[in-house]
């Protein structure tokens, strides 16, 4: 195997697969790229039997061939790499060397048969989606991070594809147990295929593709034999679907009788910022109390002392008392992009949903604190 | 600093003398407390038996030849628990700063009772005479003008004994004792002070304390102190006391076991046992740890794992149990097995979203009610049915009469 490479495909490559190959794991394979040469490309493939990755790129291919090697030292070598071209050679018994002349490396690489294939991409059925939407997406439902292992919603994120109204919702899903965050959006053309139900990819999984994500880019998206590919031209990343259901949520999104509570987003998470200097693990919530027109909020610590601030709202009705974790307000509020921020709340035990005044498409659920 | 005056109460015989008070048959006559199952010790000797040589950690077998008509009496911990907190109680009318030091034993600080009883014997007297007209107890009082020094006094006469240690003879009267006297020098600690040529107290004072430091770290100006029978620290009444840092229990089998079916019984039953307790307290932790002790006593295995979300509920304990079990390959039978809570936080308030888990937390505090009513593991796992007897049965050093400290103990 022979071939010349350009440096900066190769380390763009590399830098993307670090995450995947880094993780600790039993088996030493896992930490090796594969390097596949076929006719005038390389094939790069990366898997770490959760999370995989593949990239071809274009090569002036001498002689065809397959090598593993360490991803870590590999990316090291070729990131200063002072030529804009590389060329690598195996030598015999998995040994490949890199560049020649004046700058030259010699590793040991693995059997390439050690390594496990991704799984078959041929015949799924894509669709098309804008990157930067599934990335915003992303971000919106990413920021509840994985709970208890036991439990398989908590570890993934839920990815549905429904049609409403003869148009096609990308609709993503996610939950700890004590919070769930729904993020959608409406793809601009109608697909034709069957509705993707609800299933849970690995919440790691998400976010080494996300690194991998090249913003701009339209990115296909297919559901294939329990794995989740997504697929920029050239690039592929495959997610290991996890087993489990995402529990039924409309219950606890669908609240009539709620007060809806106006406020402005970037005060609110201010005065919440304020409120949590004094909070610690043991003594966390802050009360929100509702009058007429006019909301107060506070804080109180027996270790440290209390704060207290009050807003003026547009508010009918009795008085009511809620406590909520102020981090969980403060991150649901940091991803509405609206100016002012409508929570629906209906009880210190019941769910409270935040959303933007005029978007749609993000809403964050918190179940309250016990007072 | 004014001068202080603590007292350090020692109950004598605790356990055998509160048996031989339940039981007049037994007064005078040499008795020793043993524990129910049936690789039990000697728990304690009455002052009859330590006259034939019987000690505190005996095997049964080894008592009996010191002394062959020596009466063994199966320990019941509740009139042990029973008795110690109302002994507690009426120390706390001669003062509010009361420190229990562990089930029979504690010290009191009574610098600022003397205005209301005068001098510390007559404060010493009228407790003594209380607790021994009230329970037929005795014990034995050091009066020191510290901790250290009155934990050394109480020990140097026994039984119904008092001494005192005034400011101006300590020197005098700690100095020809050997260092292992002192409360915080262990065996291991003993050897090295020897290896330094260090056999008494006076010589540990005397001892130049740069090299204790050299050798001991922070550790040596606190033993060049207590040589010179220095102690500041103070007596520290339990409404004071740090927050309880970890909730755990473990259990000595009644027979060596090996099948993993076997540690579980006994591991989602010492997850109860925490859980219900972490509850009870509205406590929960993060890390769950397991502890596992050989059949050969000496060798031992311990793990823990720290969980994303705090828990008390006795399944999620035992699942974390489980997982750390699941790590190990069991080199022998097990002994012991332990599981504790750490990492705890004290207010557990963030109510969970999903039915299902709200409708576990439901069904977890009706269990709690009734068990808090009709005693602990009346409804209980279905798995833990047939498995004799449940709950705790030896008195731990941590074991206090209230707060989350206290462990009923059957």
């Amino acid at each position: 195997m022979k071939f010349t490479v350009k440096k900066q495909d190769v380390v763009d490559a590399l830098s993307k697969i670090q995450g995947i190959c880094s993780k600790k794991t039993s088996s030493v394979i896992t930490t090796c790229v594969l390097i596949r040469v076929e006719k005038d490309r390389i094939y790069i493939t990366a898997n770490d039997f959760e999370t995989g990755f593949e990239g071809y790129y274009p090569a002036d291919v001498e002689s065809e061939g397959v090598i593993a090697i360490n991803a870590r030292k590999l990316y090291e070598i070729v990131k200063d790499f002072p030529v804009d071209e590389i060329l690598v050679t195996e030598v015999e018994n998995f040994w490949i060397e890199i560049g020649r002349g004046n700058i030259q490396f010699n590793m040991v690489g693995m059997n390439p048969d050690d390594f496990t294939n991704l799984p078959c991409v041929e015949n799924a059925s894509f669709f098309t989606m804008d990157s930067s939407l599934l990335k915003k997406m992303i971000e919106r439902t990413q920021i509840i991070s994985a709970g208890d292992d036991k439990k398989p919603h908590t570890q993934g994120i839920c990815l549905q594809r429904v049609t409403v109204d003869e148009k096609t919702v990308v609709r993503m899903l996610s939950t700890d147990g004590n919070r769930l965050s729904k993020a959608e959006c409406v793809l601009s053309e109608k697909v034709n295929m069957d509705d993707i139900s609800g299933i849970l990819i690995l919440k790691k999984g998400i976010g080494e593709m996300t690194r991998i994500l090249i913003p701009g880019k339209p990115i296909d998206i297919a559901i294939e034999n329990n794995n989740a590919f997504f697929r920029q031209e050239n690039e592929t990343t495959v997610i290991r679907l996890l087993e489990g259901a995402f529990p039924e949520y409309s219950d606890y999104i669908t609240w009539p009788d709620a007060r809806k509570i106006r406020v402005n987003t970037k005060a609110c998470t201010a005065m919440l910022k304020r409120m949590s200097i004094l909070s610690s693990d043991d003594y966390k919530a802050v009360v929100f109390t509702l009058f007429e027109d006019k909301m107060t909020i506070r804080s109180t610590n027996p270790e440290l002392g209390e704060s207290r601030e009050e807003v003026q709202i547009d508010y009918q009705g009795d008085s009511l008392e809620v406590a909520f974790n102020p981090r969980y307000m403060i991150e649901a509020l940091g991803l509405i992009e609206d100016e002012y921020t409508i929570l629906h709340i209906t009880s210190g035990q019941t769910p409270c949903l935040i959303e933007g005044e005029t978007d749609k498409s993000y809403l964050n659920v918190i179940m309250p604190m016990r007072i | 600093m004014k001068e202080r005056i603590i007292l350090h109460i020692d109950m004598n015989a605790f356990f055998a003398s509160v048996e031989q008070q339940a039981n007049p048959a037994l007064r005078g006559k040499p008795i020793a407390v043993i524990g129910s199952s049936a690789r039990t010790v000697i728990t304690t000797a009455s002052y009859e038996a330590r006259q034939y040589g019987v000690r505190t950690g005996m095997a049964i077998w080894e008592a009996k030849r010191q002394c062959p008509h020596l009466i063994l009496v199966v320990g019941d911990n509740r009139k042990y628990t029973h008795t110690s907190t109302r002994i507690f109680n009426m120390m706390r009318d001669y003062t509010p700063v009361v420190e229990i030091f562990s089930i029979d034993e504690a010290f009191l600080d009574i610098t600022r009772s003397l205005k209301l009883f005068g001098t510390p014997e007559r404060v010493v007297y009228l407790l003594k005479a209380r607790i021994r007209e009230s329970f037929g107890l005795k014990c034995s009082v050091g009066i020191a003008p510290n901790k250290l020094l009155a934990k050394l006094a109480s020990d140097m006469q026994k039984p119904d004994g008092l001494t005192v240690i005034g400011p101006d003879d300590v020197s005098r009267t700690i100095d020809p004792l050997p260092i292992k006297d002192l409360c915080g020098i262990g065996s291991h600690m003993e050897q090295k002070l020897n290896l330094l040529g260090i056999r008494t107290i006076g010589e540990l004072g005397r001892y130049p304390v740069d090299i204790l430091k050299r050798r001991f770290g922070i550790v040596g100006q606190h033993l060049h102190d207590m040589g010179l029978g220095i102690d500041d620290s103070p007596v520290v009444p339990a409404s004071d006391q740090d927050r309880v840092k970890s909730i755990g229990h473990s259990m000595t089998l009644k027979q060596d076991i090996f099948r993993r079916q076997d540690i579980l019984r006994y591991l989602l039953q010492l997850s109860e046992m925490v859980g219900r307790r972490a509850r009870r307290y509205s406590v929960s932790g993060r890390t769950v740890s397991l502890y596992i002790r050989y059949a050969d006593f000496y060798s031992s295995w311990g793990k823990q794992k720290t969980l994303t979300k705090p828990v008390n509920q006795s399944d999620d304990i035992y699942q974390a149990a489980i997982d750390l079990l699941d790590t190990v390959a069991l080199q022998q039978p097990v002994r012991l097995l332990g599981v504790r809570l750490t990492n705890l936080q004290h207010r557990i308030e963030q109510l969970p979203l999903f039915h299902q888990e709200r409708k576990k937390a439901l069904m977890v505090r009706a269990m709690d009610m009734a068990n808090n009513r009709y005693g602990d593991f009346t409804v209980t796992f279905g798995s833990l049915l047939d498995s004799g007897e449940k709950g705790s049965h030896v008195i731990s050093p941590a074991w206090r009469p209230n707060g989350i400290q206290c462990v009923e103990i059957q």
